[in-house]
């Protein structure tokens, strides 16, 4: 099975960000990470191999030079090779869907493996508008992945809100992964010494395709501090404050 | 040690001349800081669930823990790859072994298997014996061990009491007791230093020799969790090609191991003292009295920002002996001779890191007041197993005396020269301490007699040597540009009023010129906010 892991570089979801006065992240003292559902992802493809399957896996990222980092770590995971999709474009979700929509065409994985979304927008589209772009099937917020032997494709579990849901989804297609899926594993060192020897190949995003952004980014704004909470000394006095405030309001 | 026969080296250079580069944290690479991560991933997931057991003196863990360690690649850092291993510079391992610090007991355990005990067989082995011992040393599926001290000589190893005797029927039967030899309860392979018809000689030994016996677990004051027990050698047998190197030339690997070794445990210093500096800061920000964060009293910032400023020191003049140390073995010059050579920068390293850090964790303890003292708080235990990192691998005073006797030898030899001029405070530093030594020391002779004199001089170099190192990386870096400045500032500030009281009471001493005039308070509530903000962490 070829399997395409996209992943992200974001800023490390336990940094504090700061914004700087333009209204743009401040990147100085920032530290970069793969998207943690992407390494999920990323995780699960290296199981499907383990678990027998004959897998060929490469992990996609969509940026500019400073995405290697993530990459040549994705390689250290276990992944056979790394292709950039390189742009300095602020891409929003359509444009990077389009090029790796455009990348599936070209190289046709049975199987594309992703975060749900990532943790520096959060905007879980970009699995949905790529399985749409492709017309393929699709299965999101996986917590389970099985491989159906020989139906050539995946038994798929979600947690919906009213319990859990399978389905079968047929290759090829998009899963999106959720956080309770598999823990990562930590990578050995030698591995993270051969992933510099391992191929990774570049390719302008403009030769793909040259979508047009749909959304631009107008400013961040740090949210104000919020004003410190009370302690109410009875269940009375916490009764009267929350109807005092509701009334405020 | 023998230094014969070298000296396109160029240790103890900071000494004369003035500084030209350094390594500092900021310069490793992406997957050096990736296998940085990995390391911390695996002390949370392997290590840190067994850390309670082990500290309550269950270690029938750590040789599983140190096969894992294998696994992963870190007890092979060292090796050279046709080992198993992954030849990483000392700076990469300098890091990763920070990164264990977080189990101290993990930690030691495994800087001793892969450093002491694993390198003087690295260095002075024979090719058939590297083949057989190392490859399962790099796995982690042996565990190696340095059995140098005994009861009777601890500083002065060179007059261990152990003696081997060469059999006619080929082998050796060795006679004697090695103590406080960490790994002891479960290391397959010793170092031992014995008398060969009176000459100071080194001798792989296995466990399963007949003869060989371990002592019971010493009761320690900390590191709980890590095995110390005596080696009891009663006419233990070791094979014919059981020596290692040379006969009459044990002090070689005893030395040139030490070098590296002290790398090693300033670096697990240095990690326990930032830990320190973490929960310090964690618990002034919760703790509250009178109305307030205790982090926002004057004294509690103090304490903070003097942690800060003296880890920060600390950590430069680590990652710049590391850096040194990568050069020397880049030279060309054999390995044990460029190990050997950093004796100077290694002595500095260690010193300042196992200095800071112990200072670090009482201010620490301090911060958290009655809790501090409490078992149940993370303090306490910091606080024991810190002791012993100012003895092992060398006291603070034999480092600073093999420091300035190393430095005394060198002038003498003509390998070292009087500093060169210069107006940055270190430079002065350098001069003034150096008068101080052709007026203390005649001829550059040797040390015994004025101890005092030369633990003193000895604090000048190695506040020299952190200083350069700290004000070329506060220049460099970028990361926390402001942190790193006024870390810089204030430790500036403290090691030239250090150095001073030094000075006035050496003889041939004179004070030098303080070069900032900030004022110390407002340098103090500075830094603490600076710290206090960044978790206190990053720097």
């Amino acid at each position: 099975m070829k399997i395409f892991t996209p992943i992200k570089r974001v800023p490390d979801p336990y940094a504090k960000v700061r914004v700087t006065e333009e209204g743009r992240l401040d990147s100085e003292d920032l530290k970069y990470t793969i998207n943690p559902f992407d390494e999920i992802a990323l995780e699960e493809a290296l199981r499907l191999r383990e678990a027998g399957e004959e897998t060929d896996i490469t992990a996609v990222a969509v940026g500019n030079e400073t995405c290697v980092d993530q990459l040549r770590q994705a390689l250290a995971m276990g992944a056979d090779r790394a292709i950039l999709i390189e742009t300095e474009a602020e891409a929003d979700a359509m444009m990077v869907s389009i090029w790796l929509a455009e990348l599936c065409r070209q190289e046709k994985p049975d199987l594309v493996l992703m975060g749900k979304q990532s943790t520096d927008e959060e905007n879980s589209q970009v699995g949905p508008r790529l399985a749409g772009l492709l017309q393929w099937g699709q299965a999101t917020f996986a917590s389970k992945i099985e491989a159906d032997e020989g139906a050539h494709a995946l038994r798929v579990t979600r947690e919906v809100e009213d319990g859990r849901e399978t389905l079968q989804v047929a290759l090829p297609a998009v899963v999106t992964v959720d956080l309770r899926l598999n823990e990562p594993r930590y990578v050995a060192l030698p591995a993270i010494l051969r992933a510099r020897s391992k191929p990774l190949q570049r390719i302008a995003a403009s030769d793909l395709a040259e979508p047009v952004p749909g959304i631009e980014l107008l400013a961040l704004e740090t949210p104000p501090p919020r004003a410190p909470g009370r302690m109410a000394a009875s269940l009375d006095e916490f009764c009267s404050l929350l109807q005092a405030a509701l009334n405020a309001r | 040690m023998s230094t014969d026969a070298f000296s396109p080296l160029q240790g103890g250079a900071f000494l004369e001349k003035p500084p030209t580069g350094t390594f500092f944290k900021e310069l490793f690479t992406a997957d050096e800081l990736f296998m940085a991560e990995s390391v911390q991933q695996f002390m949370q997931k392997e290590v840190m669930p067994c850390a309670a057991a082990m500290e309550a003196g269950e270690n029938g863990q750590m040789p599983g823990l140190l096969l894992k360690a294998g696994e992963l690649g870190l007890t092979g850092a060292a090796l050279p790859e046709r080992y198993g291993g992954l030849n990483l510079p000392k700076t990469t391992q300098t890091l990763l072994t920070q990164c264990t610090a977080v189990c101290p007991a993990f930690a030691v355990a495994c800087a001793v298997h892969s450093g002491v005990g694993a390198l003087p067989l690295l260095l002075f082995g024979s090719d058939e014996q590297k083949m057989r011992f190392l490859p399962e040393l790099a796995a982690g599926r042996k565990i190696a061990a340095f059995a140098l001290t005994e009861a009777d000589s601890g500083s002065d190893a060179r007059a261990a009491h152990t003696t081997a005797v060469l059999l006619d029927e080929g082998g050796y039967r060795l006679e004697g007791s090695k103590a406080w030899i960490t790994n002891g309860g479960f290391a397959h392979l010793f170092t031992v230093f014995a008398q060969l018809n009176g000459q100071f000689s080194a001798f792989l030994v296995e466990s399963d020799a007949p003869g060989f016996a371990r002592g019971r677990e010493e009761q320690k004051l900390g590191l709980h969790g890590c095995s110390t027990r005596r080696i009891l050698l009663e006419g233990a047998l070791a094979p014919a090609d059981s020596l290692l190197g040379e006969p009459g030339q044990g002090h070689l690997p005893a030395f040139c191991a030490l070098n590296p070794g002290r790398l090693a445990i300033g670096a697990i210093a240095l990690g326990m003292g930032r830990r320190a500096l973490a929960l310090a800061v964690e618990y002034a920000k919760q703790r509250k009295q009178f109305g307030r964060a205790i982090a926002q009293f004057g004294l509690v910032q103090r304490m903070l920002a003097q942690s800060a400023a003296q880890l920060w020191l600390a950590e430069c003049a680590l990652y710049r002996a590391a850096g040194e140390m990568d050069a020397a073995l880049l030279s060309g010059a054999p390995m044990h001779l460029a190990l050997a050579d950093c004796a100077i920068e290694c002595a500095a390293a260690k010193l300042i890191c196992t200095e800071t850090a112990q200072q670090a964790i009482d201010a620490c303890l301090q911060i958290h007041g009655g809790y501090g003292y409490s078992e149940e708080y993370a303090p306490a235990q910091l606080y024991r197993d810190i002791r012993v990192f100012r003895i092992f691998e060398g006291t603070s005073e034999v480092v600073r005396l093999s420091l300035a006797e190393a430095w005394l030898k060198r002038l003498r030899e003509g390998r070292l020269k009087e500093p060169q001029k210069g107006d940055q405070t270190a430079d002065r530093l350098k001069q003034a301490a150096f008068a101080a030594l052709q007026a203390g020391f005649e001829g550059f002779g040797r040390v015994q007699e004025k101890q005092q004199q030369a633990a003193d001089l000895s604090d000048i170099a190695i506040a020299v040597y952190a200083l350069e190192a700290a004000e070329m990386r506060s220049r460099q870096t970028i990361r926390n540009r402001t942190l790193a400045e006024t870390a810089f500032q204030l430790a500036l500030q403290q090691q030239t009023m250090h150095c001073n009281v030094l000075l006035q009471r050496l003889p041939g001493g004179q004070r030098v010129e303080m070069q900032n005039d900030l004022n110390a308070y407002e340098l103090n509530s500075t830094l603490a906010q600076l710290v206090l903000e960044n978790e206190g962490g990053v720097f």
